[in-house]
């Protein structure tokens, strides 16, 4: 079930807050884990059973880890508590790859293909489970204590607002919080304003970009295709102008902030009409100077994970220069595989790692020198060159679309040709740099973090409303579009 | 849009994600105010953006002057419709010439059974009203070929009984006292279709030589019921559009007791349904099925019926008039395979086309890369091979009837099947009893 679609927004997320409020407090967690298992059992049926009996094989492991007092018997129930969602993670998105990629091995040796039966992708897989070891290793360290309650571990790792894709949420950041939490009605409307500001970020930004990008590139996978429709994507991407090329890499680079984003607020906004505090997942990614600084702004959530359960115990930075630039390149190849198990994805990964030792080799000090805008410009022009790996898995295609791009035979195309589509970009535009102002700082403050007065609250209700409202109205007219991040 | 119904929910359903799906398509068409929704964002689109997403986003075409084109028009005006079809005029030459000599053949055989085919060529908004499509419509090919002139000049070639109402409607227009196609309408108006509907009446009369119930065409009024605005309302928007007067007529049926109630067949694409909506065909005939591109057939009130389950052989031996109607665009697939399927029945009885298709399955099966494309084609829609084959043969025999009929040449007879020959005794019996 995806968040915006009527089926969410009109019958399902209703019904369940109606439920939930009017339950007492103490059966709360029972209603959001009961509706997180329909949520999901709606979505991947065949993955369900899977998804409750490893999650509670997991929950019986770890509290035997935390009670036992052998230290091996410890660190193999550890290992163990991370293996089960590792594997799991391992054999649903990469058997396939590693079979493809075996097979050409075996082609090029002489030897005959293996045949299987392709492996589908469980929805959510990547990130709940990353959460599930945000557990074991929290508790094995002893940051938090294990949970008491299994049904509490089982609402932890399926809990509906984050499931699919995120935010990335550390069992130390919310264990509290699913054992004893407050939901004012300040937070209940302020989760309405956030859930309401991530449903336009997604309907009346990304889909709308989306739908013209997809018009030219195809889907992302091409699997489904045809020859002749592949034939045709290429032989459309190899007659663009330079300035729609451009166009085209652009409007994915909005389209990808705004979907994952908006898909982010959402899950925000929900969890914190609950009185959940779900962590931050984007701050204004595109006003950063370098890349660097575009990691620690763009899928925070990730970015901290992997700091603190890959990069740190690979050793960080405290074995030496050489061994910081390997962890990082590992850190970053690790990241992009994770995206998708697809060598496109690999390339992203390690053209983010590529940079990020640059910036600490020597990119750092010139974008400095250089000073904020040009370096905001050059480091967002650097990533949307790289969303290019991202979006296009076919390398052929993406290298034929960056070819179109410094073709230099720049046209100028007519505004009514295509107002639409430019006009929302410019609208993305002016959100995704808005804050490299003083004003934009002050307005992203007031409207996402500070307490409004009774008035504001009842000014900004209605145009919560009335957004809502248009965003249901302009999903009519559009197909199904589920998160770019719900393949991940 | 297409109905969705309400799912059923099964295990199996449910486990394969057909249920959800049904369930998410069903509540997409079915929740309260989706209406006023609907027509809140396509009126933000169309005010901000001039865009339309009534079916896809370039259907309607506007001019500075406010008038309204449905694309397939425009781009028959520009770049013509034959590029879908053909890869060259020679090639669209000889598709639609092969067309019109098969017509001629059903022609020739109803006309031994005192059964009357002729072919209406309609006008398209594009032909009658060219001076307002919008200029800076952008399409990349040229026009090489237009139907309704290739048409036009065969069918008086092979002596096909034809009216060509766009050459009729461009020597009416400047007379006209009334838009023959409205501003915001992409089919003819309500009052032009009444004046076709008279002449029509008055063709077949002459055709047949039988008197039909006439009617006359009283003095033209404002009417705002049932404007001819459907492009409007395809928008779907919340306020109305700028648009010239909607002008009707009241008719009046000329009592007549000699008169005669034929059954009429009509073949064609939506500009029919003015004519039955505009005129008082539901009294003057005593039967007027519609088969609507040869794909869906329509009966007396709401009744219809999928083409493949009904007998066309048997219902056109049992009609008096078959008329093929289409407009500009739709010409280049005039009959829509009507004059193919009649042919294959009247010369083939069930056994033979079933070695047709044997033969035709066969011949795809040698073919390496048409099998590899079936095969393909199975295993997205999970269905067994054979029946894609099956599928494709089938639609191969309609679609490539020189295959099937290799003594189809206007020098050769065509055989006759025991079916026809015994719907044929039967009209015998019936018209000597």
């Amino acid at each position: 079930m995806v968040f915006s679609s009527n089926i969410f927004l009109l019958y399902f997320m209703p019904a369940f807050f109606l439920v939930y409020f009017l339950m007492p407090r103490k059966s709360r967690n029972y209603v959001l884990l009961l509706a997180s298992l329909i949520f999901y059992a709606w979505g991947a049926p065949e993955f369900i059973i899977q998804l409750i009996v490893s999650t509670v094989i997991n929950f019986f492991l770890v509290n035997w880890m935390c009670k036992t007092e052998k230290s091996n018997l410890k660190k193999l129930l550890c290992g163990l508590s991370i293996i089960i969602p590792i594997g799991l993670l391992l054999f649903y998105k990469y058997g396939n790859f590693t079979l493809e990629n075996l097979n050409v091995v075996l082609a090029l040796t002489g030897h005959a293909p293996l045949t299987w039966k392709r492996i589908m992708l469980p929805i959510g897989i990547s990130f709940f489970s990353f959460q599930s070891v945000t557990y074991t290793l929290d508790t094995y360290r002893g940051v938090n204590k294990p949970m008491e309650k299994l049904t509490d571990f089982v609402l932890y790792i399926t809990m509906f607002p984050q499931l699919i894709a995120g935010p990335i949420i550390r069992y130390c950041d919310v264990a509290d919080q699913i054992r004893n939490r407050e939901s004012t009605m300040d937070d209940r409307l302020q989760g309405f304003y956030r859930f309401v500001i991530g449903l336009c970020k997604k309907i009346l930004i990304a889909d709308v970009i989306g739908a013209q990008v997809d018009a030219i590139l195809g889907p992302a996978n091409f699997s489904l295709l045809d020859a002749g429709q592949v034939s045709e994507i290429f032989t459309r991407v190899a007659t663009l102008d330079s300035t729609t090329a451009w166009i085209v890499s652009l409007a994915y680079t909005f389209q990808i902030y705004f979907d994952f984003a908006g898909y982010s607020d959402m899950a925000i906004g929900l969890g914190r009409i609950m009185g959940f505090k779900f962590p931050e997942n984007f701050d204004n990614p595109y006003t950063s100077c370098s890349i660097t600084e575009f990691w620690r702004r763009w899928h925070k959530t990730l970015g901290a994970f992997i700091m603190n359960y890959l990069y740190i115990p690979l050793g960080g930075n405290r074995k030496g220069k050489g061994r910081m630039y390997f962890n990082l390149w590992v850190c970053f190849l690790l990241s992009g595989l994770w995206h998708g198990a697809s060598w496109n994805f690999v390339v992203w990964g390690a053209l983010h790692g590529f940079f990020i030792c640059a910036d600490k080799l020597f990119l750092g000090k010139v974008m400095k020198q250089i000073g904020k805008v040009p370096s905001v410009i050059l480091t967002f022009l650097t990533v949307n060159l790289i969303w290019v790996f991202f979006r296009v898995e076919n390398f052929g295609l993406a290298w034929l679309l960056i070819k179109r791009m410094f073709a230099f035979d720049f046209t100028l195309l007519p505004f009514s040709a295509n107002a639409q589509l430019y006009v929302t970009m410019i609208v993305a535009a002016f959100f995704s740099f808005l804050t490299l102002t003083k004003f934009g700082q002050k307005a992203e403050e007031k409207v996402y973090f500070n307490d409004f007065t009774n008035d504001q609250h009842i000014a900004v209700w209605i145009v919560g409303a009335f957004a809502f409202v248009f965003c249901i109205a302009s999903l009519n007219a559009s197909n199904f579009s589920p998160f770019i991040y719900f393949r991940f | 849009m297409e109905e969705q119904p309400k799912p059923k929910l099964t295990v199996e359903r449910w486990k394969d994600y057909q249920f959800q799906e049904g369930v998410e398509a069903y509540l997409q068409q079915h929740y309260g105010f989706r209406e006023p929704l609907t027509r809140l964002y396509n009126q933000y689109i169309w005010d901000f953006y001039g865009k339309t997403f009534a079916k896809d986003r370039s259907w309607v075409f506007v001019s500075d002057d406010g008038w309204y084109y449905e694309s397939g028009y425009v781009k028959e005006y520009y770049e013509g419709n034959s590029w879908g079809y053909a890869e060259d005029s020679v090639q669209m030459a000889q598709i639609l010439g092969k067309k019109a000599l098969m017509i001629s053949q059903v022609q020739q055989i109803l006309n031994g059974l005192d059964i009357h085919l002729f072919v209406l060529l309609e006008p398209g908004k594009e032909q009658i009203y060219p001076e307002h499509i919008p200029a800076n419509t952008k399409y990349h090919r040229e026009k090489v070929f237009s139907a309704h002139e290739f048409l036009h000049q065969r069918f008086e070639t092979l002596g096909i009984n034809y009216i060509d109402a766009g050459e009729w409607f461009q020597q009416m227009k400047d007379t006209a006292d009334f838009l023959l196609f409205p501003q915001t309408g992409t089919h003819w108006s309500n009052l032009a279709s009444m004046y076709v509907a008279d002449s029509l009446i008055r063709y077949m009369e002459h055709l047949g030589d039988v008197n039909i119930q006439n009617f006359t065409i009283g003095n033209k009024y404002v009417r705002t019921k049932e404007p001819d605005d459907d492009l409007e309302q395809w928008l779907n928007l919340i306020r109305p559009l700028k648009r010239a007067p909607n002008y009707y007529a009241k008719i009046r049926l000329e009592k007549d007791p000699t008169a005669v109630k034929p059954k009429l067949i009509t073949i064609g694409d939506s500009f029919y349904w003015n004519l039955l909506n505009h005129s008082p065909f539901k009294k003057i005939f005593s039967a007027y099925p519609f088969w609507y591109y040869f794909s869906t057939a329509y009966y007396t009130g709401s009744y219809e019926r999928h083409i493949t389950d009904i007998d066309p052989l048997e219902e056109v031996l049992s009609a008096d008039f078959i008329m093929l109607a289409y407009s500009t665009p739709q010409q280049y697939e005039i009959g829509n395979g009507f004059a193919e399927r009649f042919l294959l029945e009247w010369c083939y009885d069930d056994g033979e086309i079933e070695q047709l298709k044997n033969e035709m399955k066969e011949r795809i099966h040698i073919n390496h890369n048409w099998m590899v494309s079936i095969t393909e084609k199975a295993e997205k829609l999970n269905v067994p091979v054979d029946s894609v084959l099956n599928m494709e043969s089938s639609y191969f025999i309609k679609q490539q009837p020189d295959a099937c009929f290799p003594a189809l040449n206007d020098s050769v007879p065509l055989k006759q099947s025991n079916k026809a020959n015994r719907l044929v005794s039967q009209i015998k019996t019936e018209n000597r009893d």
